[in-house]
């Protein structure tokens, strides 16, 4: 697997263990339905040189429709899917998404940023950026 | 056709990649003589982000009476050796701290290996000659081809250790080897 799809199915199912809305990775090939979270990776640099470790770069998004369509409660569900997401992205908790045997392994974070919102056609967004350590291996 | 429209052989960055070392990683091996026999303190190797190595001497001169230079002389020749870079696991028979893993547990443990200023510095540098120690460089998990036309002999005069939030652990050494004052000899471990 790819760097891409091995991160963000690492993130994914970290947050899916701490948030009871659903956890999708970028790209899906289901329906979304919200509220949700999405996880993408946006990209990834080696560091150091040689060494097939990177510096990765994802986004973590919580959507929610807040109109008549979305769910009964929605907003509420959104702020405390938000804070989840916070929590869970500190750094006392992060180290938790080193799995055994998920070949993936996260040495530490280097930036993060966010929730950034955004309120488009009554969908609200909340965007985390997080720059972190990582390699390709189960250590 | 100019050579420029077809590329030139340049030295490039801290690693060149022969077929030898692939991984372009240097491995390094330091020794504590100081009780009259050779106690390897650790033998591993890092991704070297920078080796730097300055050939350095003092100098004195003799004036004459309107204060210019007649004469000079240099003496305490040598060569100093900055390493700076990450220390890697090394799962290796051969590796001190001992163990043959790869993970962050033995990776610890070799960037803690407790050593001193004034013990032995050897390096295996295979496309670096003045570098690469003579005469039995280490070898270690990422780079196990050893090549005995080697020129350095160092001592560790200053190390750092830095741990820092937000990035990879970082070893900083800075060794010397003092040089014989007639060139014509050999640059060898009697030096």
């Amino acid at each position: 697997m790819s760097y891409r799809n091995q991160s963000e199915a690492a993130m994914a199912a970290y947050l899916q263990e701490k948030v009871g809305v659903p956890v999708l990775v970028g790209l899906r090939d289901e329906v979304k339905s919200m509220p949700c979270v999405v996880v993408s990776f946006v990209s990834a640099q080696e560091n150091p040189p040689e060494s097939g470790n990177m510096d990765i770069q994802m986004q973590i998004m919580v959507q929610s429709q807040i109109d008549d369509e979305g769910a009964p409660g929605a907003l509420d569900v959104h702020e405390a899917t938000v804070s989840e997401i916070d929590t869970a992205l500190g750094s006392e908790l992060l180290p938790g998404i080193n799995q055994a045997g998920d070949f993936f392994h996260y040495f530490g974070k280097q930036e993060q940023s966010g929730p950034d919102r955004e309120l488009q056609d009554m969908v609200v967004s909340e965007m985390f950026t997080i720059t972190f350590a990582a390699a390709l291996g189960d250590f | 056709m100019a050579k420029l429209s077809r590329g030139t052989p340049i030295t490039y960055g801290s690693i060149d990649k022969p077929s030898t070392n692939p991984t372009g990683v240097i491995s390094i091996e330091i020794i504590d003589d100081s009780t009259g026999s050779d106690v390897t303190k650790f033998r591993g190797e890092m991704y070297a982000s920078e080796v730097k190595l300055a050939y350095e001497a003092d100098t004195n001169q003799a004036t004459d009476s309107f204060g210019e230079v007649v004469s000079h002389c240099t003496y305490n020749q040598r060569k100093t050796l900055n390493l700076t870079g990450v220390v890697l696991s090394n799962n290796h028979a051969g590796s001190i701290p001992a163990g043959t893993d790869s993970t962050i547990t033995k990776a610890n443990s070799m960037f803690g290996a407790p050593f001193s200023a004034g013990m032995k510095l050897n390096v295996n540098f295979i496309d670096w000659q003045e570098v690469n120690s003579e005469p039995t460089p280490p070898v270690s998990e990422n780079n196990t081809t050893t090549s005995n036309a080697g020129l350095g002999n160092f001592t560790i005069t200053n190390a750092e250790k830095t741990r820092s939030s937000g990035n990879y652990a970082e070893w900083t050494i800075s060794a010397i080897e003092y040089l014989s004052v007639a060139h014509g000899g050999d640059d060898t471990i009697t030096d």
